[in-house]
């Protein structure tokens, strides 16, 4: 284990630090964070970092691999077009959780802002606290796990994945809301398991796409046709 | 991008506009073209800060000045971009200063950056650091204030375009806004119909004046006018707004733009990142403010 002082450092030293004593094996513990931006960004291979603090906007972004513990809170862009891995917060999280993130796992402990899961392309998300409106807006892929209370327009313009929430909220355009098989509840209550979370999960609803996406017709050239 | 931060103390003053500049020093990332902030503090004087574009100008000022009240004391300095900043402390009715804001104003080579007995402007060209190195015997002590980073985009990089913009309506109001105001112009307009005049073409303007506005000829509360301005203004924006004695925040329905805040025992910080809280304190562990909502802290 090894410790790292983030008060006079860079973001680009340290993360090259931080890889630095990743690839060597040792976890990581960040002190003095001091909601800087762009903590942890492309980290990769294995290991741990534990941020004894908050962070700023897009920490954990194109991470593929090691684990993120925020012990604060953090800002925008939590773990943008993250490949594997996984970050799990404490405290609250901003806006835009995961945006266009492809794998891994985002747990949120405390309450998170707007459009998490924009465009999101597969992998993980899992708020505890209550969520912010356009949840899982124009997201392609994964699943997103909301277990309080969430604001409105869920799933907007959505194409593809889930979203898993108990009723309230209202629903974006083009989704529905449907009733989640016994394998998926037992799926989620396993991952739930897994991130340390207790939730009663009768009740629990899935949004898909509607499936009523604009048809786009491709003209082909006049000597093609 | 920009930025804007805030700081209420509940109880006491200090130089809240050296922390203030420290908040702002943080963001400097969010924009660098200029920065600015206001204070507000118990003070028996009433204060007139102009930015004069030229040595001639500051005469024209005493002039405009000397019809309503006189002159007690007056410090002229030279900003970033070479203009006269004239502060002068003024004997005037204090009823009469809304009138003296608009006849200053009326002169296209002068700008009203503040008067008031309670509030007190600072705005220049640049970033939060260059202005701590060319102000640097300005002491700001005050009970709140407010601040802000422009990264100039729907207008011209100008001295006087820089937040906080305050207004000839309720001279003592203060705003800094972070967004942009897509219905500027048809709401512009609709203001000048009735009378109102305007300095710039900052979208950001509009906020001071259709505060002042409504408060003054309409009567409504500060609460209200606020509630109320998430319905007229369109576009992406969280702004803060401040009298002598409240403080508000505002964000528009879609939250494009962000704003945190933390309150203690000792004071309340907002800002638009959480980082800009770091010179106040260590670790701080704030909260988003929700979409289309509006706080305001009374003294």
């Amino acid at each position: 284990m090894v410790e790292i002082d983030a008060q006079d450092l860079k973001p680009y030293d340290l993360n090259r630090l931080i890889q630095k004593y990743l690839s060597s094996g040792e976890e990581v513990i960040l002190k003095n964070p001091d909601a800087k931006h762009n903590i942890g960004i492309k980290l990769r291979g294995s290991g741990r970092v534990i941020i004894e603090g908050s962070t700023g906007y897009y920490t954990g972004g194109f991470m593929d691999g090691p684990e993120i513990l925020i012990k604060g809170n953090t800002g925008w862009y939590l773990g943008d077009n993250m490949h594997s891995g996984r970050i799990v917060v404490e405290r609250n999280s901003g806006s835009n959780v995961g945006p266009s993130m492809i794998g891994g796992e985002i747990l949120i402990k405390g309450h998170s802002g707007s459009r998490i899961g924009l465009g999101m392309k597969g992998g993980l998300i899992v708020i505890k606290g209550k969520t912010g409106m356009l949840a899982g807006k124009m997201m392609l892929s994964g699943t997103i796990v909301l277990l309080d209370k969430v604001g409105d327009l869920v799933g907007e313009s959505m194409y593809g994945g889930r979203i898993f929430l108990f009723e309230g909220p209202e629903l974006g355009g083009n989704v529905k809301m449907v009733e989640p098989s016994v394998d998926e509840i037992m799926e989620i209550k396993k991952k739930l398991e897994i991130l340390g979370i207790e939730k009663d999960l009768d009740g629990l609803k899935k949004v898909i796409p509607a499936g009523k996406q604009h048809k786009y017709v491709l003209f082909k050239p006049m000597h093609m046709r | 991008m920009c930025g804007i931060a805030g700081l209420i103390l509940k109880s006491g003053s200090s130089n809240i506009g050296q922390d203030i500049i420290n908040m702002l020093d943080k963001m400097v990332h969010r924009g660098e073209d200029s920065t600015g902030f206001a204070v507000y503090e118990n003070n028996e004087v009433c204060e007139v800060r102009v930015n004069c574009s030229t040595e001639k100008d500051v005469e024209t000022l005493r002039h405009i000045i000397e019809q309503f009240g006189s002159i007690d004391d007056e410090r002229v300095l030279r900003s970033r971009v070479g203009s006269y900043l004239v502060w002068a402390d003024v004997t005037v009715k204090y009823e009469e200063l809304p009138v003296l804001y608009r006849a200053i104003d009326k002169v296209p080579t002068l700008c009203v950056h503040s008067a008031g007995k309670w509030l007190r402007i600072l705005k220049d060209m640049g970033s939060a650091k260059n202005l701590m190195d060319h102000y640097t015997d300005v002491e700001f002590d005050g009970y709140q204030g407010i601040g802000h980073v422009r990264l100039a985009t729907e207008s011209v990089e100008n001295i006087n375009f820089a937040h906080p913009f305050s207004t000839y309506y309720l001279p003592e109001l203060a705003i800094a806004h972070n967004g942009q105001l897509t219905n500027y112009f048809n709401l512009r307009r609709k203001m000048e119909r009735k009378g109102v005049t305007f300095k710039t073409f900052n979208d950001s303007e509009i906020i001071a004046h259709y505060i002042g506005y409504h408060m003054v000829e309409d009567g409504w509360s500060f609460e209200e006018t606020l509630e109320k301005s998430i319905d007229e203004f369109d576009g992406v924006f969280t702004y803060t707004a401040s009298l002598p004695d409240k403080i508000g925040v505002v964000r528009d329905r879609l939250g494009i733009k962000p704003l945190y805040i933390h309150e203690n025992d000792q004071y309340v910080l907002f800002g638009t990142e959480q980082v800009c809280f770091s010179p106040l304190i260590h670790e701080s562990y704030s909260e988003e403010m929700d979409p289309g909502s509006v706080i305001v802290w009374s003294r």
